[in-house]
């Protein structure tokens, strides 16, 4: 890193890490989920976008979560800020059912912020970024109490000259509008922020900054990520914990060390397989898992059956979740379930 | 498919001296690059670092505020740049074609696959519709399309990101150009698909040897398909040579950044920081000088003022940088 690690402003860090107004009143130091999912389930007519998932995102902690398009990640990201309802299932804000009424669900959003793909679409190119970061603080009735303060605070804290707050986005390239993305994600002084694909639209030079911006940020401000891509070699630089997600279920989830050097599930090992190599005379891709084309499964089958290069007998019944180590994993081939039969 | 310049599949590309202009704005400086028959380049950059208005002036394609002020770009014999009227129509397609970044966004979206690919054939070959329609479906299935006579009845929305952008490498190869150049034809693809559509390239430009040039910012894309490479900032080329011999040393600090950037990310345990470049590529101004070299860690007097030479600093290796000066 060569950015120098400016003592960062962390507003509420002495006493109270959060605005103090959460839903649950206890204070207990144990390193309980922040926002845990349990069983959740959210169809779109009769596609099952997310199917029976339950994570927990722990404080200070990043959740990585990979899966290739369409397989229900965003729907997951939108669930957790409450722009979606689960069909079944439930979530948890710090042991509390998500609220029901709309201002019930306002006051926990303010605890979840959120930084997006495109950094170009995300922000309001005619507003001044005194008026995009400050805005959840007036949407929140917060500005008066040293909103303007806040905003140069959180301007410095991602690495933006004070002078910015009356310029416009268009001023930036893609790594300064992805910085404004995320002191906007931050005004709030959230306990979680979900990252959306945060630096797939970025160039590289910038990627590396934006991620070292995040860790730093984590590191002073406790915060918890569900860090969101496609990239499971991005995923693999910022995550305590890696979920693989196919057709809106969990493959294979564990440490992200475990899971990115022995992979077990199939899925897993033929997205590592299609990573690049990093030397033109040791080249990687020749060598690469080729997966099948895709095809409808029956119900009660695995969902990764048709494009699985080791599907058998056993995977017409769907393999279930279960801990093998310190990971967990759903494959007949690693788990033993079903082969018998 | 015997066209006049099928026996041209593979020629030499020597571009020299390019320069292209937005209106004032010198999107491309005086590039220079060699790529040997049946060769493939790794041309890799930031945005706006020049590399897609290389890309489409050799493929003219240029917008209309775009133009070419110098410069030449030789395809075996033939100059790229000075082709007009029925001499380019002509060699769009034959000498040099190219793949797009957003296929779905190339591709007609009210005209069936199988029709805009057997268009090539009945515009260039004279063939009728059904010869034609049975060329583009043997075609389909020679860029990895199962069922093509189904694919070629479907409409552009109805494929999968990686099936349109197999269907568009079809339309490119359709008449064996000479030179292919593809603009990050795999960036907005999934990791699986990336590495499907990487290898499906390469096989059919080893089959048919195409010289390709294929541009990227992903390092590892250069990694697995490129013989060589050539790095641009600031609308100037500041490294070109062997991938193998760039990767292994890199004499430009650009080049060296870009690439501890990427190995370091590969490398390091997770969540620790790993190796930045500070700021961001130039977008309205080039500064003078070396384009880097405001942020440049080794930047020195020079540096600020001067365009440094392009030196020969191993065979086939040139550079770009005040620091190879010889003392």
């Amino acid at each position: 890193m060569t950015r120098p690690a400016t003592a960062l402003p962390a507003p509420h860090a002495e006493g109270s890490p959060r605005f103090a107004a959460g839903p649950s009143g206890d204070a207990t130091a144990s390193p309980r989920a922040i926002v845990k999912l349990v069983k959740v389930t959210k169809r779109f007519g009769a596609t099952r976008a997310v199917d029976d998932l339950s994570l927990s995102l722990l404080p200070g902690r990043t959740l990585g979560m990979v899966g290739e398009s369409g397989c229900g990640k965003s729907t997951v990201a939108r669930l957790v800020v409450g722009l979606e309802r689960p069909t079944s299932g439930e979530l948890q804000y710090e042991g509390r059912p998500y609220p029901r009424s709309d201002r019930g669900m306002r006051r926990v959003r303010r605890h979840i912020g959120m930084v997006f793909q495109d950094p170009y679409e995300a922000l309001d190119p005619r507003c001044t970024l005194r008026q995009i970061v400050g805005e959840p603080l007036m949407a929140h009735g917060l500005w008066r109490d040293g909103g303007l303060e806040r905003v140069r605070t959180l301007l410095d804290a991602v690495g933006l000259p004070k002078a910015a707050l009356d310029s416009r986005p268009s001023h930036y390239s893609g790594g300064g509008r992805q910085r404004v993305g995320i002191a906007r994600a931050l005004a709030l002084d959230p306990a979680l922020v979900v990252c959306d694909e945060p630096t797939s639209a970025l160039d590289v030079s910038i990627q590396a900054q934006i991620i070292n911006l995040l860790l730093q940020l984590q590191a002073v401000r406790g915060l918890a990520y569900l860090f969101i891509s496609h990239d499971l070699d991005v995923v693999r630089r910022v995550s305590d914990e890696v979920v693989v997600i196919y057709a809106g279920a969990i493959m294979e989830s564990g440490p992200t060390t475990a899971i990115t050097t022995e992979p077990k599930h199939p899925y897993t090992r033929a997205l590592l397989s299609g990573v690049t190599g990093t030397m033109p005379d040791q080249r990687k891709l020749g060598s690469r898992i080729r997966l099948n084309e895709e095809r409808p499964v029956p119900t009660g089958a695995c969902p990764f059956a048709s494009r699985c290069p080791e599907v058998h007998r056993a995977c017409v019944k769907r393999p279930p979740l279960l801990a093998v180590g310190d990971r967990l994993v759903a494959c007949h081939l690693v788990t033993g379930g079903g082969a018998g039969t | 498919m015997a066209s006049a310049a099928a026996e041209g599949t593979g020629r030499p590309l020597q571009i020299e001296g390019l320069s292209v202009r937005y209106g004032e704005f010198p999107a491309v400086t005086a590039a220079t690059v060699s790529l040997g028959a049946g060769r493939v380049l790794g041309l890799v950059g930031e945005s706006g670092s020049g590399k897609s208005s290389l890309a489409l002036a050799v493929s003219r394609l240029l917008p209309p505020a775009g133009r070419v002020v110098a410069g030449t770009a030789l395809l075996g014999s033939v100059d790229l740049l000075t082709l007009e009227g029925e001499a380019l129509r002509r060699a769009r397609g034959e000498l040099v074609a190219y793949i797009p970044q957003d296929a779905s966004a190339a591709l007609n979206p009210v005209q069936r696959v199988g029709r805009q690919v057997a268009e090539v054939f009945r515009v260039r070959h004279g063939l009728g519709k059904e010869q034609a329609l049975a060329q583009a479906v043997s075609l389909l299935a020679k860029v990895g399309i199962r069922n093509p006579g189904v694919t070629a009845r479907r409409y552009p929305h109805e494929l999968s990101g990686g099936m349109r952008q197999r269907a568009m490498i079809a339309i490119a190869l359709a008449l064996r150009p000479a030179l292919l150049v593809a603009d990050e034809p795999t960036t907005a693809l999934d990791v699986t698909v990336q590495a499907e559509i990487l290898g499906l390239v390469k096989d059919l430009q080893a089959d048919y040897g195409t010289t390709l040039m294929w541009i990227t910012h992903d390092m590892g894309v250069v990694a697995e398909i490129a013989d060589d490479i050539a790095v641009m900032y600031g609308g100037r080329l500041v490294e070109h040579g062997a991938a193998v011999d760039v990767f292994k040393e890199a004499v430009h600090p650009y080049t060296s950044a870009l690439l501890s950037s990427f190995t370091s990310g590969r490398l390091a345990a997770p969540k620790q920081p790993f190796v930045a470049i500070e700021g961001s590529p130039p977008v309205d101004t080039i500064p003078p000088g070396c384009p880097f070299h405001p942020r440049c860690p080794r930047a020195f007097e020079p540096c600020a003022t001067a365009v440094p030479d392009t030196r020969t600093v191993a065979t086939g290796h040139r550079v770009s940088c005040h620091l190879t000066e010889p003392a």
